[in-house]
Formats: structure tokens, C-alpha cells, sequence
């Protein structure tokens, strides 16, 4: 059903598209798609609940006591099971010290060896 | 073939709104009465949650950030319960209302309560959503997001 729908889309959209491509418009084609491309992928997962939710409210005629009793239910158990999650978070490491290295760290530059000042005649 | 998902949920996501009536995920668009907006308030934290919980459960993010969205939802919820509170009067009264029983001068009190209630969690649902969002990168900006977002 979902390839069709695509098929349907792909269909409806070529000929704007062309169009807008036969008149130099090419990068505003590109930038177009771009943006819904950015929109779904962020709204993917919000997206279809959203729709289902508009769809809902489009039918209805005033609030359904037990259909907003259920919905109440659901938001009391994911809220129970976010902050039950949130206890689960591991705290944060101690932050390391500023302080700089302890002795037998690396040496400052130009201090080793030692060597080469006996060759000089 | 990496930008070839994203353009094919672009196309699913724009054949959506030409299949769906009425369809641009705004829930506040088709609510008619103050319940129905409230209700929309209801059902639009209630779908953030979802992320929001994904979000707090998901051990590859940011400990700070899942913390952040657990304190969105803590801060959102007593908000989000008045509302229900103030929701579930609001059909007491009508229902007294249209027996006979009530007084519309008390149903006027009951949507005033129920409309401040909604504005608040109007807020609460975009400080959730907000939180959540922060998940993804906002590397390219769209115009088009405001369609999906605009509401809440």
C-alpha cells in the first residue's frame, strides 16, 4: 500500500517539479525537497501520532469522557515509567582535577639529556 | 543512497497530509470547543511522552540529557494534571448543565478555569517537546517545520 501511495506522490509531484526545473529552478527543486526530507525526519516519530490525533479531534463532537479517562491512564503510566527510567541514569564521574601533573610527569622540554656541549672546541 | 531514506519519508510525509483530511499534525486546528483543545493539550503531551521516554531510557544519549527530559516531564505533569482536573469539571458542570441541575453562569466559571489550565499546558507540552527535540542535531533548518510544529 505504502509503494503505491509513494508511486501516487512521485506521479503527482513530477510534473511541478519539471516544470520548475525547464525554468532554471532546479536548486529551489532540490532545496524543496531538502526541507520535506528534514521535516520528516525529524517529525518522523511525532508525525503520524500527531496526524492521528488531528484526524481525531477533526471527528470529534465535544470530549468523550472515557476515551479522556484512558488517555489520563496513559499519561499517569509513562510519566510513572520516565521518572522510574530517570532513576536508572548513572551519575555523572566526578569532574578530573585542574591541578597540573604531579612529580614524574613528563619532563619540561629542553631539559633532558644533556649531552653535546663537550663537543664544542 | 544515505539521502534516499529521508526523501522517501519526505514523499510519505507529504502523501499523509494530501491522504489525510485536514492533516498538517496540528491537533489545536481541529479542535472546536475549549474541551476539545484541552483534550489536544492532553493528547499532545501524552504522544511527546512517548519520545520522551524513548529518550530517557536510551543509554547511547547523554546522561544530561536524559535527565533533562525526565525534568521536563516532572515539571510538565502537575500542570498537565490540573488540566485534567479542570477538564473533568468542565463536563460535570455541562453535564448538570444539560440536566437541568446547573447554572450556565457556573459553566462560564468552569471554561475560564479550563482555558487558563490549557494555556499552561500549552507551555509544559512545548518545554517536553523542546526537550526531547534536543536529542536530534538541528544541522539544516526548514521552513517547512513550523507546519508540524506550529501548535504546540
Amino acid at each position: 500500500m505504502s509503494l503505491t501511495l509513494v508511486i501516487s506522490a512521485l506521479r503527482a509531484l513530477a510534473p511541478l517539479a519539471s516544470v520548475f526545473v525547464r525554468e532554471g529552478h532546479g536548486d529551489r527543486v532540490e532545496r524543496a525537497l531538502n526541507s520535506i526530507a528534514t521535516l520528516a525526519e525529524r517529525g518522523e516519530e511525532a508525525f503520524g501520532e500527531l496526524s492521528g490525533l488531528t484526524t481525531r479531534l477533526q471527528q470529534m463532537e465535544g470530549v468523550d469522557r472515557v476515551e479522556k479517562e484512558r488517555l489520563w491512564e496513559e499519561i499517569e503510566s509513562l510519566h510513572a515509567a520516565i521518572q522510574a527510567a530517570a532513576k536508572l541514569i548513572p551519575p555523572d564521574p566526578p569532574a578530573p582535577p585542574a591541578d597540573p601533573p604531579a612529580d614524574g610527569g613528563t619532563p619540561p622540554a629542553g631539559e633532558s639529556g644533556g649531552s653535546g656541549e663537550g663537543n664544542q672546541s | 543512497m544515505t539521502h534516499s531514506r529521508p526523501m522517501l519519508l519526505g514523499v510519505l510525509a507529504m502523501m499523509v497530509c494530501l491522504v489525510l483530511p485536514g492533516c498538517a499534525s496540528n491537533p489545536f486546528s481541529q479542535a472546536k470547543g475549549a474541551d476539545e483543545v484541552a483534550f489536544a493539550a492532553l493528547g499532545s503531551y501524552q504522544i511527546f511522552q512517548k519520545q520522551a521516554l524513548k529518550v530517557v531510557q536510551d543509554q547511547s544519549l547523554p546522561n544530561d540529557l536524559r535527565r533533562a527530559v525526565a525534568a521536563a516531564d516532572a515539571a510538565a505533569f502537575p500542570v498537565i494534571k490540573a488540566l485534567d482536573g479542570a477538564l473533568t469539571t468542565f463536563l460535570d458542570v455541562q453535564a448538570q448543565v444539560d440536566a437541568g441541575t446547573s447554572t450556565k453562569a457556573k459553566l462560564a466559571i468552569a471554561v475560564a478555569n479550563l482555558q487558563d489550565w490549557t494555556a499552561k499546558a500549552q507551555a509544559a507540552v512545548k518545554a517536553l517537546r523542546d526537550s526531547v527535540r534536543k536529542k536530534k542535531p538541528t544541522a539544516r533548518a526548514t521552513p517547512l517545520e513550523p507546519l508540524i510544529y506550529r501548535s504546540v
